[in-house]
């Protein structure tokens, strides 16, 4: 058998990505479940910390039913004692470089804003990722449901970051609109 | 040895008695009025701007010199004149800090890290303004209004350009009735604006306000013959006329394209940053795509960027482009015959 | 070949990012801060020492004529694997190095490596060169993400330093990248070149 034989050599490429492929799927099979896992009980925690001490429950989840015609993930209510303590929407929208994924909470009795977070994103270190840190998050809090919001606006965005920034504001609106058509007392 | 010096000249020479030095005195001279104006309308905030910027600029041409161990270059006074373009394309309120920074950029970054006069590729001043925009957008867009009196309690405003920007913006949109509504504004008051532009009595950098003295200094360097007329007729020219089109298409009135071409610093860099000799094209063909190219480059980026103004930008892109239009304009040596491109194998 | 002489030239006679301009990619966009570029290093040194590796060991099955192809998928695969690994099971880890993580796979040096080092040696010296090359990958970075963060922020590490006042945006902005990594390669010429005219001189 010739060495370098045009059939051996493919043979031998396919051999080698077939190798890859079976190991990155071995893996990818394995650690799956747990990614899945830790992402539910990360994203329970951030639930936490917007209404902390309170029992949650999935409403709908557009991630799980494949529905990708909203740009809301998830629904989620908080309830305490069986009153309804609060909704919240895992939200997306298209940044500078990446989805930018955020939680947002809203208080069920007086439709204000609790908080926001930014639960995802890959965007640029050290300029986009300013707008996904708290001291541009923290201008949500206490916001009315009624006003719509707008980056340079009610809300200051990050300079040199104004996409990022305007990317989470408009999930904020998204949740909002959602939530004052079907929720709103 | 001898023979070959023979064919290549005689002796004795004539000297016409033209100098660097005598160069850029006149172009200390042609900003003169430039530089009364902005003292006259915004006071102490200019004087301070301009030494600080001028007195920093000799200072670091001096201590890079020395430095780099070559000769000292400081009395063919560029670095006082690109001082002093510098402090004339700052806000009137720019921290004299920033204006220091400014200068280190000009003179040393930009000027004699390539090595010194006639060797740098950007015009120092352009650069180091693009470079202070980006870096402190905010002090170096904080507007204040001329005919203040005192530096401290001047108030900040909007500048003409700013009324044009926003028509811009409209236009980037592709907004017809907002571009329409944005430039009412103007429209309202068009003349009185055009009046206000001429003299030079708006918000804005120092030296870019006063049309008026602009051109003063435009003649004086014309009648001198220090700069090349078609860099800065074509740059103008070529703005002008893109300008007209956006107007017919967005049906903006007459006076949009004279508007747009005294706001900002368009007249300020055509006449005294793009002119540059260093830095710009050797022929006469080669100057007039450089001053289009200018024109066009700085209307697109008015139109289509998240920056105010495009001058300085455009300058920098050109400057960059120069090497390349002087290769393709260049003129025949002499002697040689032109070859057709047919005939070359 | 030393194993002294292989450090040296990893680390700095063949410095990846400021000799051989390699992986200016994460150069240019990682090195907004001190921190970011030290997650990038780690990460770097991780992927390319275990590519060097797996490519050494294989070294004499892969045939020549699709050997590129061949590194591509080895260290595709490889990130992706560790990639997946770390999410699983160390995600603090994960949420501080995930996202330069998929920036590696194309990241010349690691192929640069593969090609020019791993694939003609034996699997110690190309571990040890993985390790080299790696640190003067991210001491370069460090040197850029310092002086990036200092003047664009005003801190190191996150503390700071400087007022506010004189936070040049620029500097964490791409053009602040190119200006850095100009004036650091230029200084450096300038001393490359006077020790090469002492040399002739001499």
């Amino acid at each position: 058998m010739k060495k370098n034989s045009l059939l051996t050599t493919s043979l031998l490429l396919g051999v080698i990505s077939a190798v890859l492929a079976v190991a990155v799927f071995m893996v990818n099979s394995t650690t799956a479940n747990i990614i899945a896992e830790s992402e539910a009980t990360k994203l329970n925690s951030y639930y936490e910390s917007i209404f902390p001490d309170s029992e949650y429950e999935v409403i709908y989840d557009n991630k799980k039913d494949k529905d990708k015609s909203s740009n809301i993930i998830s629904l989620a209510t908080a309830t305490k004692d069986g009153n309804v303590l609060g909704y919240l929407y895992l939200a997306y929208t298209t940044g500078y470089s990446s989805d930018v994924v955020s939680l947002i909470g809203i208080n069920a009795t007086d439709s204000k804003l609790v908080k926001v977070i930014v639960t995802k994103q890959t965007e640029t270190p050290g300029l986009g990722t300013l707008a996904t840190a708290p001291k541009f998050l923290d201008q949500f809090s206490d916001k009315s449901t009624d006003e719509e919001l707008k980056a340079k606006d009610n809300i200051t965005a990050i300079t040199g970051a104004t996409i990022t920034s305007t990317a989470v504001v408009n999930s904020v609106n998204e949740a909002l609109a959602d939530f004052n058509t079907n929720y709103k007392k | 040895m001898e023979n070959k010096m023979r064919k290549v000249t005689w002796s004795p020479f004539a000297h016409s008695g033209n100098s660097v030095n005598m160069a850029m005195l006149d172009v200390i001279i042609s900003l003169i009025p430039v530089i009364i104006a902005s003292v006259l309308f915004f006071r102490m905030g200019s004087v301070l701007v301009l030494l600080t910027t001028t007195a920093s600029a000799v200072a670091f041409e001096y201590i890079s010199r020395l430095v780099l161990k070559r000769y000292n270059s400081c009395q063919d006074l560029s670095a006082v004149v690109t001082g002093l373009i510098l402090g004339l394309t700052l806000p009137p309120s720019t921290p004299l800090i920033i204006a220091v920074l400014g200068s280190l950029i000009a003179i040393v970054v930009v000027k004699q890290l390539f090595g010194g006069i006639g060797n740098n590729v950007f015009n120092p001043a352009a650069a180091a303004r693009a470079f202070l925009l980006i870096a402190f957008s905010v002090p170096l867009t904080n507007w204040v209004n001329p005919m203040t009196s005192t530096y401290v309690d001047a108030t900040t405003s909007a500048t003409p350009l700013s009324l044009v920007k926003t028509v811009m913006m409209n236009i980037k949109t592709g907004d017809m009735e907002a571009a329409r509504t944005a430039y009412s504004v103007i429209e309202s008051n068009s003349w009185g604006l055009i009046k206000l532009l001429f003299t030079g009595e708006v918000a804005g950098s120092l030296g870019e306000t006063s049309a008026i003295a602009i051109i003063i200094g435009l003649i004086y360097l014309i009648v001198k013959k220090r700069i090349h007329t078609e860099i800065v007729t074509s740059y103008v020219g070529s703005a002008f006329l893109v300008t007209v089109i956006l107007s017919l298409v967005y049906d903006l009135g007459p006076l949009f394209p004279l508007i747009s071409i005294l706001a900002g610093s368009l007249l300020f860099g055509a006449v005294f940053m793009a002119t540059d000799w260093v830095t710009s094209p050797m022929t006469k063909k080669g100057r007039i795509i450089f001053g289009i190219g200018l024109g066009v480059l700085t209307i697109v980026i008015r139109t289509f960027s998240n920056f105010p103004e495009g001058v300085v930008f455009s300058i920098l892109i050109m400057n960059m482009v120069t090497p390349l239009i002087d290769r393709h304009t260049g003129n025949r040596i002499f002697g040689k015959v032109k070859v057709k491109s047919n005939e070359k194998k | 070949m030393k194993i002294s002489d292989i450090f040296k030239d990893g680390i700095y006679r063949k410095n990846a990012i400021l000799i051989m301009l390699l992986g200016m990619c994460p150069t240019l966009a990682v090195t907004t801060t001190l921190s970011n570029a030290i997650g990038m290093g780690i990460s770097v040194i991780v992927i390319l020492t275990l590519s060097n590796i797996s490519i050494s060991i294989m070294r004499k099955v892969i045939p020549a004529a699709v050997r590129i192809p061949a590194y591509i998928g080895i260290i595709a695969a490889l990130v992706t694997i560790i990639e997946m690994l770390i999410h699983a099971y160390v995600p603090t880890l994960y949420v501080s190095l995930g996202i330069y993580l998929p920036l590696i796979v194309v990241n010349c040096i690691i192929l640069e490596r593969a090609e020019s080092f791993a694939s003609k040696n034996n699997i110690l010296h190309s571990t040890i060169d993985g390790i080299a090359v790696g640190i003067g990958f991210t001491l370069a970075m460090l040197l850029i993400a310092f002086f990036r963060e200092l003047l664009g922020t005003g801190a190191i590490l996150g503390f700071t330093i400087l007022p506010a006042s004189t936070n040049m945006l620029i500097m964490i902005l791409p053009p602040g990248a190119f200006l850095t990594l100009g004036i650091i390669l230029g200084v450096m010429g300038h001393y490359s070149n006077k020790k090469k005219e002492e040399l002739e001189n001499e």
